[in-house]
C-alpha cells in the first residue's frame, strides 16, 4: 500500500461565496480530485474555509499547490501536515447543509449539522475529528479584513468509516522471555465516563516492582532486546485479555536510536496478535527527546502511517520545548507529575497549564492528566475542560487484567 | 586587564502601536563603525567577559541619555547569560549609573535570555527578584526558542516575553507557530506578562500578531536599529 497523508488547512474567502458558486467549486473539486485519488472535506462557514486533503503524499502537495494559489481565497494557513495509517473520508463525496443565517446561530447551526450528519461520529478519535471539533469551537476561522459573508453555509464530505480488519489471536511461544508480567492501568475519559484504553506497566511474574528483574540486564544490547521482549508481551497479553480500546507502551529508552528497532518490533507483533496498531500508542518521555528532536520528528513521521500513535510524557516539566511542538504534533501529551501536583492552588502552574490547553486544542493534541493523587486536582483539570485522566485515584493498575472499575470523586460528577 | 575592544551602540525601538508610541529603545552593541555585537563581544577574553558586560551596560545608558532618553522612553540592556549567577552585584553598577544621570530603575527593562535562567533557576529568581525592589523590570528575550520554554513561567514571572523569531517568522501561514504562539499569550494573560514580537520583517506576520491582539512590537518592518541614534519609526497602516 502507497504511503497516505493528510493536510489540514484554513483559509478565507476572498469575497462572499454564493450558494451557487459553492455548488458549483465543490462539483468541479470532487471531479478533479477523485482523478488525482484525494478525498477529503471541505467546511465552510462565515467566509472561512477548513478542509482536508489525504492521499498520496505527493498528489497533496501538488493538489494544495494549486489551492494555495487560487484567487477566489487568501490567507491561507497550513495547520497540519503529517502521514496518516488510513483515510478518515473514503470517497469525495459532499454534502450541502443550510445553516441559519444569522451570525450568532450559526455555531449551534454548525452543531446540528455535525449531530444530525453521521459523517462526524463516524470519525474515529483522531487528528481530523479533533480539528473539526475546534473548527466548530471557532477557532481558525481565517478571515480576511472588512468582509463578512452575506450567506452561511457549510459543506462536509460523507466520511466511510474504513474499517480495519483484524486478525485473528495468535498464541505466543513464551519460551525465553524475561521473567516479567504486566499491570494495566486504565486511561479514563471523563467525558463519557469510559475507560478508552489502558497504559502497560511492567511487573515481576509476582507482581510486584520488576527491578530486580531488570537490573539482569546489564549490557545495553541487552536491555533493548528486553525491551523489545517485554513491548511483545505486553501486546500479547493485552491481545490475549480481549482488548478492544487502545494500549499505552512506555519504557525507558535505553538509547533514543534504538526506538525505531523497539517500535518496528512492536508493529510486528502486532500484526501476530489481535491488536491492531492503530490500537497502540507509543510513550516517548519528553527529555529523551530533547536532545535531538528533528531527528525523533522524522522518525515518528515514518512509523505514523502504520496507523501508531505517539504520545510525549512529562510535558511541561523541565525542558519543555515549544520547538518540538513547531516541528511535530504528537497526538497526545502527558502532563509532568511536577505540573500536576497540587495545581489547584498554583497560579503560574495553572496559567501554563491553561496555555498549553488552548495550543494542543488548536492542533488536535490529546491533554492527559497523570500521577492524579487528589481529587481537587482531578477537579481542577476538569474545570479546564480535560478529559483524559489517569491514576491511582480514579483506576489504579490491576495485574494482568483489564479491569474495569472506576472510583471517580463524586464532586467530579455533578 | 587587556584592551578591551572599541564599542559604541545601535538603539532599536518596542513599539506599542496601539497607543502608536515608542515605548523603550533597546540597546544593542555595536563596534565603532556599525561592526556587529559578535565581532565585539568575541574579542574579549573570558575573563573579563562579565565586567565587560557591566561595562556595556552602563555606557550604553549614558548614550541613551545623550540621545534625550529621559524616564519617558524605556531603555532595554542586555545582560549575558549567567551574569547574575556569577555575579549578584551584575546589576548595582547599572542602576548606579541610571541614579547619576538621572534615568530611574523602572525605567530599565533587563533582557535576559532563557539559558541565564536555566543555569540556576532558584539563585537566578532569588537575586532578580531583589534588583526587583528597585522598580528594574525584566524581559525574557528569545521566547518559546530553547528547552526551558514554557515551564520557566510557573517559577519566574518577567514582565515580558520576547517571542523568538523562529516562532515569528512566517507565521501568517504556520499553524502549528501560531498554535504555540496562541497558547503562549493566554499563558502571559494569566500571569500578567507582557507579549512582544521580535523581529517582525514582513507585513503579513505584522498583521496575523495585530489580529490576535498583539501591540507591542520590535523588528526591521518598524526600524531598523539607528546606529548611535533613536530611530524613525515606520508605523505599517
Amino acid at each position: 500500500m502507497s504511503p497516505l497523508v493528510h493536510l489540514i488547512y484554513s483559509s478565507a474567502a476572498t469575497k462572499p461565496l454564493p450558494r451557487a458558486e459553492l455548488v458549483d467549486l465543490l462539483d468541479r473539486a470532487r471531479a478533479k480530485n477523485s482523478s488525482l485519488g484525494i478525498t477529503g472535506m471541505l467546511l465552510y462557514v462565515e467566509g472561512s474555509f477548513l478542509q482536508v486533503l489525504e492521499g498520496e503524499p505527493h498528489a497533496v502537495e501538488e493538489l494544495f499547490d494549486v489551492i494555495s494559489g487560487d484567487p477566489r481565497h487568501g490567507g491561507v494557513v497550513t495547520i497540519i501536515h503529517e502521514p496518516i495509517a488510513k483515510r478518515d473520508f473514503g470517497e469525495w463525496s459532499m454534502g450541502l447543509a443550510d445553516i441559519s443565517a444569522d451570525d450568532l446561530d450559526s455555531i449551534v447551526g454548525l452543531n446540528d449539522f455535525f449531530e444530525m450528519e453521521s459523517c462526524f461520529t463516524d470519525l474515529d478519535s483522531g487528528r481530523t475529528k479533533k480539528l473539526l471539533k475546534a473548527f466548530r469551537a471557532g477557532r481558525w476561522r481565517s478571515q480576511i479584513a472588512g468582509q463578512q459573508a452575506a450567506e452561511v453555509a457549510s459543506v462536509a464530505a460523507k466520511a466511510t468509516s474504513a474499517s480495519s480488519p483484524s486478525e485473528a489471536p495468535v498464541v505466543q511461544d513464551e519460551d525465553e522471555r524475561p521473567e516479567i508480567s504486566f499491570a494495566f492501568q486504565p486511561l479514563v475519559d471523563l467525558s463519557n465516563r469510559t475507560i478508552t484504553g489502558y497504559q502497560a506497566i511492567v511487573r515481576s511474574k509476582e507482581g510486584e516492582d520488576p527491578r530486580e528483574v531488570l537490573s539482569r540486564y546489564a549490557t545495553e544490547e541487552g536491555r533493548v532486546r528486553m525491551q523489545i521482549q517485554s513491548i511483545e508481551m505486553a501486546i500479547g497479553m493485552a491481545g490475549r485479555l480481549g482488548l478492544t480500546g487502545g494500549l499505552t507502551l512506555s519504557y525507558p529508552v535505553p538509547k533514543i536510536e534504538e526506538i525505531p528497532r523497539i517500535i518496528d518490533s512492536a508493529l510486528q507483533m502486532a500484526s501476530r496478535s489481535s491488536v491492531s496498531p492503530s490500537q497502540l500508542t507509543f510513550e516517548v518521555e519528553q527529555h529523551d527527546i530533547g536532545s535531538n528532536p528533528s531527528w525523533f520528528s522524522a522518525l515518528i513521521q515514518e512509523r505514523r502511517g502504520a496507523g501508531l500513535r505517539f504520545s510525549i510524557n512529562g510535558s511541561g516539566g523541565s525542558r519543555f520545548g515549544l520547538g518540538l511542538i513547531d516541528s511535530f504534533q504528537p497526538d497526545s501529551i502527558a502532563l509532568s507529575k511536577n505540573l500536576v501536583r497540587g495545581i489547584e492552588s498554583h497560579g503560574a502552574r495553572q496559567a501554563m497549564v491553561r496555555g498549553m490547553i488552548q495550543t494542543c486544542d488548536d492542533l488536535g493534541i490529546d491533554v492527559i492528566v497523570k500521577h492524579l493523587e487528589t481529587s481537587a486536582e482531578l477537579q481542577w483539570f476538569h474545570s479546564e475542560g480535560v478529559e483524559l485522566f489517569q491514576g491511582d485515584l480514579i483506576a489504579g493498575p490491576a495485574f494482568e487484567q483489564l479491569s474495569t472499575e472506576m472510583m471517580l470523586p463524586s464532586d467530579v460528577l455533578q | 586587564m587587556t584592551l578591551l575592544p572599541e564599542f559604541t551602540f545601535a538603539f532599536q525601538p518596542i513599539v506599542d502601536v496601539d497607543l502608536g508610541e515608542t515605548i523603550s529603545q533597546e540597546a544593542l552593541v555595536r563596534g565603532p563603525n556599525g561592526e556587529s555585537a559578535y565581532s565585539v563581544l568575541s574579542s574579549v577574553c573570558q575573563s573579563e567577559l562579565y565586567a565587560f558586560d557591566e561595562e556595556l551596560r552602563m555606557a550604553a545608558l549614558r548614550l541613551a541619555c545623550e540621545l534625550g532618553a529621559d524616564g519617558e522612553v524605556r531603555v532595554n540592556l542586555n545582560l549575558m547569560p549567567r551574569a547574575l549567577e556569577i555575579s549578584s552585584g551584575a546589576l548595582a553598577s547599572t542602576l548606579e549609573t541610571a541614579a547619576a544621570i538621572g534615568i530611574p530603575p523602572s525605567a530599565i527593562t533587563i533582557e535576559i535570555t532563557e539559558s541565564e535562567i536555566i543555569g540556576n533557576l532558584p539563585r537566578f529568581v532569588a537575586v532578580a527578584n531583589e534588583y526587583r525592589s528597585t522598580g528594574v523590570r525584566y524581559a525574557i528575550d528569545d521566547f518559546g526558542a530553547g528547552y526551558a520554554g514554557l515551564n520557566l513561567l510557573a517559577e519566574f514571572q518577567p514582565d515580558a516575553i520576547k517571542l523568538d523569531r523562529e516562532l515569528v517568522r512566517g507565521i501568517e501561514k504556520h499553524g502549528p507557530r501560531q498554535a504555540i504562539v496562541r497558547g503562549l499569550e493566554r499563558t502571559c494573560e494569566d500571569l500578567g506578562i507582557e507579549v512582544i514580537a521580535e523581529g517582525v520583517e514582513t507585513e503579513e506576520e505584522f498583521w496575523w500578531f495585530r489580529s490576535e491582539g498583539i501591540d507591542l512590537f520590535q523588528g526591521y518592518l518598524l526600524a531598523r536599529p539607528g546606529f548611535q541614534q533613536f530611530p524613525k519609526v515606520a508605523f505599517p497602516t
